[in-house]
């Protein structure tokens, strides 16, 4: 998942459990806070009240009423007073409780207060209704729901153009590094940014960049420069042991040891200018013009490559159903390519062997199968067959450990996806992927 | 025919010098731009090898300076650079051929015979062997007035013996010639031999070709009797 969108639910999350919390328990806090006050009201009252029956005798409240009980509510039953004779004094104690007044059912506080009077213990209750703190509930609870909800949208969408002005650097960085395959292509400039964290963040890959570019380079120019410098006296002993043999006055031995040499000098020869080549493609210097029709390209290395089958009688089949032309491309390279390819699937196979070669195309590809029966790559080999002279299995054919790394270098020019599946001791599958 | 070798590696003119010497040309050599400059501007060539590498001036410079001086020389640009730029310039520029270093010296002469032969207007360019008539510019072979069809590999290898007739050619060196760019040769394998199979097959249909020599270990021969 996106950093911006981890942001934006994080914040979402945390805020959502802010208002649930403020949900549940402001209305508590708000309830027990109205009872507090109401209590104290109560306590007030009773005091009033008993100020004032101390003033002007409970007869007067007792008398009016039978029983010797005394009974006062407002229009409302939001409170009322009522005093009893009761045995036994008890505490003072505040309660929540019910009690039907006139016939209603109310839930209300009540304070009890017993006092004696005239040798006669009387219970005094002050009431007070709790219906509005209910009713106060409720409407502060919706309220904050409706409120809270307004400031969750307003804030998230808040948090998500803040957010994304904040990453904006930093989905610049992850654009620079997206598709590029080299150095080279890296765009230097620096994203701007007064965020420290991202300053740092580009220039610590710029710089890296800049490093790699320079480590490739070095080398690039390096093999250029050996392999053209060691060219020269390659030319010069080639020709001296043509010159040897045109001379025609050797016996047979040194004859034998002068073709031995130049066998040995071919394959000096072969190496320098694979690597020349690797090293021209790599550094761009190979035209890219050509118009390529693959499967005719495939039918032509077919009939290039048919005079090695005979050796290990490994028969070959190029099936190409569908057409392809291939562009803008070096048509050379690309033979080379697949010259390599089944050349090496002839090489590595089998006696009796067979080779099959299949295009297919599959969504935004178009692929060329080379499968073989010959002797697979190990696992752990397989990630590393197309560096530069890595050998495997070759102890009975000769090879310089380049046609694969000439391979890769061929394809990456293009553009191209090489991959490779293999079991050992059943063959391997190598895929050529063309975009298109 | 007179050759101008400019080449600044002494030892590599000395061998070029020698064979070219034994095949019946006749040598001079500058070994830097500017005497090459000199040498170009005075004296008459049939084929100036060219170096592109030389150490003072540009070998393309020393191309472009040599037919704005009229030299008729065929030009053979001999390099080492190895860019295709290289090579289109030099073709464009009125280079007549193209060997990469290291070439081999066989090539070298076979590259300008060919030259030779299409400089001189030998129109007609059919050479008779053992019965065959083998055309080298439309690249047939007859007998008598029946086509023997080959493939462009054996016709190269046919060719190839012929122009170096009575020579001893290693694998090697027909390996060279026919697959020209091809990366990763084997050598020691025997596609040659397979082609010289085809080759053999295909005109023994028509006549007998013991001409065609196999020196044990080394390679062909095409003999002249």
């Amino acid at each position: 998942m996106k950093l911006y969108y981890k942001l934006t639910l994080i914040n979402a999350i945390s805020r959502i459990m802010i208002v649930a919390a403020f949900l549940i328990f402001v209305p508590d806090l708000i309830y027990t806070t109205a009872v507090q006050h109401t209590d104290d009201l109560l306590a007030k009252r009773k005091t009033e009240f008993i100020h004032i029956m101390n003033k002007m005798g409970i007869n007067k409240f007792i008398q009016e009423e039978s029983d010797s009980t005394y009974a006062d509510y407002t229009i409302f039953k939001e409170k009322y007073v009522s005093i009893e004779p009761i045995k036994t004094a008890i505490a003072d104690t505040i309660l929540t409780g019910r009690r039907d007044i006139e016939g209603d059912t109310v839930e209300a506080r009540i304070l009890k207060h017993s006092f004696k009077y005239k040798s006669t213990n009387y219970l005094l209750e002050i009431g007070e209704s709790l219906q509005y703190v209910d009713d106060l509930r409720i409407i502060l609870s919706k309220v904050a729901l409706y409120i809270l909800l307004g400031v969750i949208l307003l804030t998230v969408f808040v948090d998500l153009s803040v957010t994304q002005y904040l990453l904006r650097p930093l989905q610049k960085i992850e654009a620079k590094l997206k598709g590029i395959k080299t150095p080279e292509k890296f765009d230097y400039t620096l994203v701007r940014t007064n965020t420290t964290d991202f300053r740092y963040l580009d220039r610590t890959i710029r710089n890296m960049m800049r490093k790699i570019r320079n480590t490739f380079y070095i080398e690039k120019e390096f093999i250029a420069n050996v392999s053209h410098e060691l060219l020269t006296p390659v030319s010069i002993l080639q020709t001296r042991l043509e010159n040897m043999l045109e001379a025609g006055n050797l016996n047979e031995e040194a004859e034998t040891k002068i073709i031995e040499s130049q066998k040995t000098l071919g394959r000096l020869k072969q190496i320098i200018r694979s690597l020349l080549l690797i090293s021209q493609i790599e550094n761009n210097q190979a035209p890219k013009e050509d118009k390529i029709d693959i499967p005719e390209l495939l039918r032509e290395v077919k009939s290039e490559i048919e005079v090695r089958l005979v050796e290990k009688n490994v028969s070959l089949e190029v099936e190409s159903k569908d057409d392809f032309i291939f562009t803008p491309g070096n048509r050379s390279l690309l033979y080379t390519l697949f010259f390599n390819l089944i050349n090496n699937a002839i090489k590595y196979n089998k006696q009796n062997g067979s080779i099959i070669v299949t295009t297919e195309k599959v969504k935004d590809e178009y692929l060329v199968l080379i499968s073989d029966t010959g002797k697979g790559i190990a696992p752990e080999n397989l990630n590393s067959i197309f560096y530069r002279f890595k050998k495997f299995n070759n102890a009975e054919t000769e090879s310089y450990g380049l046609g694969l790394a000439l391979v890769k270098t061929i394809a990456d020019f293009h553009d191209m996806d090489i991959r490779v599946e293999s079991k050992l001791g059943e063959g391997s599958v190598f895929t050529v992927a063309f975009k298109l | 025919m007179n050759v101008l070798i400019v080449e600044d590696e002494k030892s590599l003119v000395k061998e070029v010098q020698e064979f070219l010497k034994k095949e019946g040309y006749v040598c001079e050599v500058a070994n830097n731009g500017k005497e090459a400059s000199e040498k170009i501007f005075v004296n008459p060539y049939d084929f100036i090898l060219l170096d592109l590498g030389l150490p003072d001036i540009d070998g393309i410079q020393l191309l472009k300076e040599a037919k704005e001086a009229g030299q008729e020389a065929s030009i053979i640009i001999l390099t080492a650079r190895g860019s295709t730029d290289d090579k289109v310039k030099g073709l464009d520029l009125g280079a007549d051929d193209y060997l990469a270093k290291p070439f081999s010296l066989l090539e070298l002469s076979s590259r300008m015979q060919a030259i030779i032969r299409r400089k001189h207007g030998l129109k007609k360019n059919v050479i008779d062997i053992g019965g065959f008539q083998v055309d080298i510019t439309n690249r047939s072979v007859h007998y008598n007035t029946n086509p023997v069809s080959l493939t462009k590999k054996e016709f190269d290898i046919l060719q190839y013996l012929l122009i170096n007739k009575g020579r001893i050619i290693t694998r090697m060196q027909l390996t060279e010639h026919i697959w020209d760019s091809a990366l990763e040769v084997d050598y020691d394998s025997n596609y040659v031999d397979v082609h010289i199979k085809n080759l053999r097959k295909k005109l023994t249909q028509f006549a007998p070709v013991e001409w065609i020599e196999t020196v044990r270990g080394i390679g062909y021969r095409l003999n002249l009797t």
